[in-house]
């Protein structure tokens, strides 16, 4: 039984009706907000008070129409719940408890941002295809496009893409849960993600803002009032990180399984896990941010402008910042090393060293946020800062140490989901590689704010990210859809991603060292090759993308049937049928060994550290 | 097994490809016109070198597998070589990167800074040191000589093989001094004023080489991409003259302003 065959087929407007109802509540709370307050002040509904209140109050209208209200708000006043969570496809576009639904509403809702900051990217490159403005009309909406493309990729796709649509979906079912420790609070969680994408979407409307993803003051003090729904809009996205961090958290810990001990959990929970603590932890401190942007423009206080601190504002968002790369980029290694053992036939290397890393990583991260801003804090802070961004990468190794052992004579099936973890592993060495001549104070002098620092981040967050994001959707696209994909299409995929990103972003590096700076509309003429190659290629690789996207529609309707377990996986989310019933196992399944064995391997005995090596006497294989 | 003593040969023939290659790059690098800049660049460069090996073992290692150990896609038998460890792996690993993690912290890191620094303490004591006060706002640069009696020029002239010191300020948001071939930038954070020591070493200018100019590197609003001015690197004797040229006439009122500023 298909998720998408539902017992009677849902109209269109079964469909959008919840979605509609809240948008049509957020506009009616929008007007109340923003003419109240110009009637009270007597300004304008445009004034940046009005702005404010406007979006408050519109956000609670959304949130109202989109199912609080008969969900949440009349069983505080002792009423009943009188929400449908609907059925067959209607699930996905209304407010619903089910975990499975809501990781697809979050999927849904990062590869639709992904595809409208993917978009707005190809216009980036499109104006930088010649020295002068031309494709823009003029260099605010450049910047404004850059500033979009930042944030919407950062805070909806790469927080949001694998922690809320895989973590949500797999989290559960890896620890043998019939679903999220908190299921109202999953149920509202996404729906905070929708307004933050409207936000940053919609703030050309206020004009835009020219401060990059980044959002630095003064400047965003004084630009336009778009500005205020980038803050906005980060802030409700952030929200919706920190609620499902809490749940993710509790389910790992109070909803597993018996049998399934700390030494058994499988990587990707461990990763989730690890990530939903750094969320929890450092998303309140770009929340005040935030928060203290909106007072700046708004009271207005003087938190960041020259009387204040300028730096202030960039030691609270990176204090977030670079934990927030590790949110990103632990969800990347959980998925490698969840996908590798399985194709590779082989017990996963090193396992307790790769908890260990993650582990370590996640302590050290909220330690390094200075290595962002070594052109501009005082000399005293450059070599503590240095020390630790560089000993962050020693954690780090240790997901390779794993990689590398569990790869070494294993029995390796090349198939969609191996390639790309295999391609983000190869990028992220590239873009771990080229942090180190980012954490060298020296170096970082010359290589700060150009393209160097583009092309690395895009290593770690695209190649290395967004390649795992697709492994994780090829792996588990039987298990949501019950159905195969098109593995010749899905090796086109990889092949010709791996392919174009590369040429793409290498040349950034070199653009970088050549003397071009970040977040700029037009650049000396001496550069112009360098970027025509980069923009074709990135034209190219942004085509990519709709090898996926029609290879995962069509294959949800017309697919091969997918059987409960097609990779011979050993995780528990493989135990239950494709797709999982509501409920996830017909009854709670009994851990007995971990995930990660193969062969005749033995179990590892308890203890800090790896056993030696077991060789199997009695070969399975036949090599 | 002689998988290994084939990767080890392996990796020494492609380091050493590797390292040929980043001598070619390192002949066709970038222009870089200062003192400051050549220890920068000693630093990428340094570090480019010894990452390179450590890279290429960990691609080859992976891609290596990938072609060795394949097998069909329909074949699920579990491999035979199966283990949870191994200490003559996992110890090695760490002892190494831990071992490269410091030797980078220590040099390039800590030592090029000792010289940069080393160089501005230098130059603040050197009594030839030239200072040039650097005015920025949104979006342009001025610059002011206060001891030679030039103001506001939106050219930036300098001699070679002289410490300057550029005294940084900004009058609306943050901008960054960037001359990308002197190899270093530091940020001018409004309300403070920071300073930046840099010592030209070969004669340059933006006509000869784009790489010379003063580039704003920090996202400072819609002017942000051509917020640029003109350097000229030149010899002494032309500098003095330009300054006698620029500054003569009003010696004396460059004088009392120069002491007052």
């Amino acid at each position: 039984m298909s998720a998408h065959s539902p017992s009677r087929r849902a109209s269109f407007v079964e469909i959008v009706w919840p979605i509609a109802r809240a948008t049509l509540f957020a506009g009616i709370g929008y007007a109340i907000g923003a003419f109240g307050v110009a009637v009270l002040r007597g300004g304008s509904w445009m004034d940046q008070p009005s702005i404010v209140f406007g979006f408050v109050i519109g956000l609670v209208g959304w949130l109202l129409g989109g199912g609080a209200f008969e969900a949440w708000v009349r069983p505080w006043f002792g009423f009943e719940n009188t929400w449908n969570e609907g059925h067959g496809i209607t699930r996905f576009f209304r407010y619903n408890t089910d975990h499975k639904v809501i990781g697809i509403q979050y999927m849904w809702a990062a590869g639709f941002a992904f595809l409208a900051a993917g978009l707005v990217a190809m216009g980036i490159r499109a104006e930088l295809l010649t020295p002068q403005l031309d494709f823009f009309t003029n260099r605010t909406w450049y910047n404004t496009a850059v500033s979009i493309h930042g944030s919407l990729m950062l805070f909806s796709v790469s927080v949001v893409a694998i922690v809320g649509g895989f973590g949500n979906y797999f989290v559960p079912l890896m620890v043998g849960a019939d679903d999220m420790v908190f299921p109202q609070v999953n149920g509202i969680s996404w729906w905070f993600v929708l307004p933050g994408i409207a936000a940053l979407l919609l703030s050309p409307l206020l004009g835009g803002f020219e401060t990059g993803w980044t959002g630095y003051a003064p400047l965003a003090t004084t630009d336009e009032a778009g500005q205020l729904f980038y803050y906005f809009g980060v802030f409700s996205l952030g929200v919706s990180s920190m609620l499902t961090g809490v749940n993710v958290i509790g389910t790992a810990i109070y909803m597993r399984a018996p049998g399934l001990t700390w030494n058994r959990l499988p990587m990707f929970v461990w990763a989730m896990m690890v990530t939903s603590v750094l969320n929890v932890m450092w998303v309140p401190v770009v929340g005040v941010d935030m928060m203290m942007g909106v007072m700046d423009r708004v009271v207005p206080t003087a938190f960041f402008g020259a009387k204040g601190f300028p730096l202030l504002w960039q030691d609270l968002f990176w204090l977030f910042g670079h934990p927030e790369v590790y949110i990103i980029m632990l969800t990347a290694w959980g998925l490698w090393l969840e996908i590798i053992p399985v194709f590779s036939r082989k017990t996963l290397f090193a396992y307790r060293w790769a908890v260990i890393g993650f582990i370590v990583i996640a302590l050290l991260s909220g330690t390094v946020w200075v290595h962002h801003m070594f052109t501009a804090v005082s000399e005293a802070r450059l070599i503590p800062f240095m020390t630790n961004t560089e000993v962050i990468s020693i954690p780090t190794g240790f997901i390779y140490l794993s990689v590398i052992g569990t790869l070494f004579q294993g029995r390796i099936r090349l198939t969609t989901p191996m390639l790309f973890a295999l391609f983000s592993a190869l990028n992220f060495l590239i873009g771990g590689g080229t942090g180190i001549f980012l954490a060298d104070v020296p170096s970082d002098f010359q290589l700060q704010d150009t393209f160097f620092v583009v092309a690395h981040f895009h290593y770690t967050i695209l190649g290395g990210m967004i390649f795992a994001w697709l492994a994780g959707l090829y792996y588990w696209f039987p298990k949501f859809s019950g159905r195969m994909y098109n593995e010749f299409w899905g090796k086109v995929n990889a092949w010709w991603m791996l392919v174009f990103f590369n040429l793409t972003f290498f040349t950034m590096f070199i653009s970088g060292l050549e003397g071009m700076n970040r977040r700029i509309a037009t650049y000396l003429p001496d550069l112009t090759h360098l970027n025509q190659f980069t923009s074709i290629n990135g034209f190219l690789f942004g085509i990519g993308f709709f090898v996926p996207l029609v290879n995962f529609l069509v294959s949800a309707y017309v697919g091969k049937r997918a059987p409960a377990n097609p990779w011979g996986a050993k995780t528990l989310e493989w135990a239950t049928s494709s797709p999982p019933p509501h409920g996830n196992f017909e009854e709670i399944p009994v851990v007995r060994e971990d995930f990660y064995r193969y062969g005749d391997v033995e179990e590892p005995e308890l203890g800090l550290f790896p056993n030696p090596i077991v060789r199997s006497q009695q070969t399975t294989g036949d090599d | 097994m002689r998988d290994l003593p084939i990767l080890a040969v392996l990796w020494v023939v492609l380091s050493a490809i590797g390292e040929w290659v980043i001598q070619i790059l390192v002949n066709h690098w970038p222009l870089i016109a200062s003192a400051q800049g050549e220890e920068t660049k000693y630093a990428f460069i340094f570090l480019f070198r010894v990452g390179a090996v450590v890279f290429i073992g960990v691609v080859l290692a992976i891609v290596y597998s990938m072609i060795r150990w394949r097998v069909r896609e329909d074949d699920t038998l579990d491999s035979a070589h199966q283990y949870r460890s191994s200490w003559r792996f996992v110890v090695p690993w760490i002892v190494v990167s831990a071992l490269l993690n410091g030797f980078f912290i220590i040099h390039p890191g800590i030592t090029g800074l000792a010289k940069i620094w080393g160089m501005a303490v230098a130059a603040a004591r050197n009594p030839n040191t030239i200072e040039v006060d650097v005015n920025c706002k949104q979006w342009s640069w001025s610059f002011d000589y206060p001891k030679q009696g030039i103001f506001n020029q939106t050219t930036l002239v300098l001699p070679v093989n002289t410490p300057i010191k550029f005294v940084l300020h900004s009058q609306d948001v943050i901008h960054s001094f960037w001359v990308p071939s002197f190899g270093i930038k530091k940020d001018i954070i409004p309300g403070e004023t920071r300073v930046l020591y840099v010592t030209p070493n070969k004669i340059t200018s933006t006509k000869d080489n784009l790489l010379t100019r003063v580039q704003c590197a920090e996202l400072c609003g819609s002017g942000h991409s051509t917020m640029r001015a003109v350097v000229q690197v030149e010899s002494k004797n032309d500098f003095e003259s330009w300054a006698q040229q620029n500054g003569s006439s009003s010696m004396g009122a460059g004088g009392v302003a120069g002491g007052a500023s």
